[in-house]
């Protein structure tokens, strides 16, 4: 370069920052527009505090020069990355740039993201990861896998570390698509995420099987089948403000707690509605989301996988300013019946919130596991241990409550005092026992009933008797599996003297690599 | 956004049953308007009543069971259109 004063050297770095802030060019961000997307700095701008964006990279260009990339040089390549706040509290971002090359992922996208990733595991601070990107960047051959690589390793290293969110605004394919999938939560938009291994093209020339891209990975394939998506939006404003959002309920890195945020409700609140909930036919279903809501801080509850394994309720909501997850069945659907897919949803939840010292509150009513051979021959014994081996595991307070069913191994898994349940309640309609009265009196009284001469009558009356004795919480209670009976309008206020109680709770597992959980 | 392919198909929406049972109770026939959320049958399943509600609003095109009848996961209960 030839000899410049500082003067005009600063205004050449002026012009350089311009050309950095418009990536591939003001064609490409119109192509971007076109498809209804926001490009990669406006999203960064929708997710953090206003002003507080310190971007880090911005000068690196790629290497390569085979296939004609020596002329295509961008300013940061096809990432934006760097640190910024949310809510005042410091996270990590990478933002892909598909108006850069497609967004493709080449060496130096991995190195920046790689150098990210890295700053949030020395500095402690969540992980913001937006992806909009065609894949691989096939021009770059085997430097690109490197790339992809190096991501999926730092996925791994900062899993448990720090949270770490993805926000999927454009197709993700390929290896790439594992990245997310690691992490801990993924938000889709309806109609311009996807994400899928194979695309549409490939799929069609291999299996001849014809899909559209949102049939194939779209937003709610993956909200509702795959389960893939904890969380879909209609828009990525709406998107990004969820996504601070759900930050909220977590701590910055395992080492911490969530912060406390108070609200006005009081912790004391009664809600006799919750008499009345369950009904008197034993039959009926309920709506458990009632409870939930009764229960958290001004009825707040943001739920996770809404849309999948809908037999179990699964969210974050506050009790007395305290961040917890809470785990339900829904009795309104399939009986709230513990199956494949629920037990994948729930088991990762547990653990997610057992790494971010997370409480758990468990509220149960459950006639057992899905019966039938689509449930073993999936693999439900494999499933449902998950579920066991996750509530076990879990160390950070536990408190349950059981409101009506309760019936053998699903009574054992949903945080009993078996599996470390800390403080175990039960509503007076709690029923609590090996399994349902008729299925028990037909094994236990089986000759009885065979050998009397008016067998319906004497299998009634044997039923009858074996739900006065034992579908109530105080043969439980009598052993000490639940540690209180409580009037239902109390359960707030039950459930918050609980957690406070158990603030500095600490248990331990035996020391070793790491259990083999199945999987 | 692209259409579920299997609403061309059919044109309409299906009530698919959630888990094997037995249904209780049918509370439409062919022809009935429901509103999104419109119970359709009552199934008996691990010794519970569950509601199958319509999805959608639109009007019974096709009803595949009755009351009495057992029925397994993913069995179309039946279809409303538009």
């Amino acid at each position: 370069m030839k000899k410049t004063s500082a003067n005009e050297r600063l205004k050449e770095l002026i012009s350089l920052k311009k050309q950095a802030m418009v990536g591939g060019g003001a064609k490409r961000i119109e192509q971007q527009r076109a498809l209804g997307k926001l490009t990669a700095r406006e999203r960064i701008d929708l997710l953090l505090d206003e002003g507080t964006f310190e971007e880090l990279g911005a000068f690196i260009t790629h290497r390569s020069s085979d296939f004609g990339l020596a002329e295509k040089e961008f300013l940061g390549d096809a990432v934006v990355t760097g640190s910024g706040k949310i809510n005042g509290r410091l996270v990590f971002v990478f933002s892909q740039d598909f108006t850069i090359l497609g967004g493709s992922i080449s060496e130096v996208v991995g190195q920046k993201v790689k150098q990210i990733m890295q700053m949030a595991l020395d500095n402690l601070a969540p992980v913001i990861a937006i992806f909009d990107s065609g894949g691989a960047r096939i021009q770059e051959g085997v430097w690109s896998l490197y790339a992809v690589g190096e991501m999926l390793l730092h996925n791994m290293l900062c899993s448990g570390v720090v949270p770490q969110i993805s926000v999927m605004v454009g197709p993700s394919a390929g290896g790439a698509v594992y990245c997310p999938a690691i992490t801990d939560f993924i938000f889709m938009v309806k109609g311009i995420s996807q994400m899928y291994i194979t695309g549409p093209d490939v799929v069609k020339a291999v299996t001849h099987e014809r899909l559209s891209h949102q049939e194939l990975g779209g937003a709610e394939i993956h909200a509702r089948k795959s389960g893939v998506a904890h969380f879909t939006y209609d828009s990525e404003k709406e998107c990004f403000d969820a996504v601070r959002r759900l930050l909220g309920f977590f701590p910055q890195s395992w080492q911490e707690k969530p912060q406390f945020i108070n609200s006005k409700d009081n912790p004391l609140r009664i809600d006799k509605n919750l008499r009345k909930l369950v009904p008197d036919d034993p039959k009926k279903a309920y709506d458990m989301k009632v409870l939930i809501t009764s229960i958290t801080d001004d009825g707040d509850f943001v739920e996770v996988q809404e849309e999948f394994a809908r037999s179990i309720i699964i969210g974050f909501g506050r009790m007395d300013g305290r961040s917890v997850g809470v785990i339900a069945q829904q009795p309104a659907f399939m009986a709230g019946v513990i199956d494949i897919d629920s037990s994948d949803k729930a088991a990762r939840f547990v653990r997610f919130c057992d790494a971010f010292n997370i409480p758990l509150v468990s509220l149960v009513d459950v006639p057992g596991f899905m019966p039938g051979s689509a449930q073993e021959h999936g693999g439900i014994i494999r499933h449902g241990a998950k579920l066991i081996y996750a509530y076990a595991e879990a160390t950070v307070p536990k408190v349950t409550v059981i409101t009506r069913k309760a019936y053998g191994g699903a009574y054992i898994v949903m945080s009993s005092k078996h599996l470390r349940g800390d403080i175990n309640f039960a509503w007076p309609t709690a029923e609590i026992a090996v399994m349902g009265a008729e299925g028990a009196v037909n094994i236990i009284s089986r000759k009885t009933i065979a050998a009397s001469d008016k067998p319906e009558e004497t299998k009634r009356q044997l039923v009858s008797e074996y739900e006065e004795r034992f579908s109530n919480p105080y043969f439980a209670a009598a052993r000490g599996y639940i540690d209180d009976v409580i009037d239902p309008a109390e359960t707030r206020s039950k459930v918050i003297r609980a957690l406070e109680t158990l603030e500095n709770k600490k248990n331990t597992n035996p020391k070793r690599k790491h259990g083999n959980i199945p999987l | 956004m692209e259409k579920d392919s299997s609403d061309s198909e059919n044109e309409g929406t299906p009530i698919t049953i959630p888990m094997p049972g037995l249904i209780v109770d049918l509370l439409v026939k062919v022809g009935d308007k429901v509103k999104t959320g419109d119970n359709i049958a009552v199934m008996e399943a691990m010794k519970m009543e569950i509601d199958l509600p319509s999805p959608v609003a639109g009007v019974v095109k096709t009803l595949h069971f009755s009351k009495g009848d057992n029925v397994a996961r993913g069995d179309v209960l039946a279809i409303i259109s538009k």
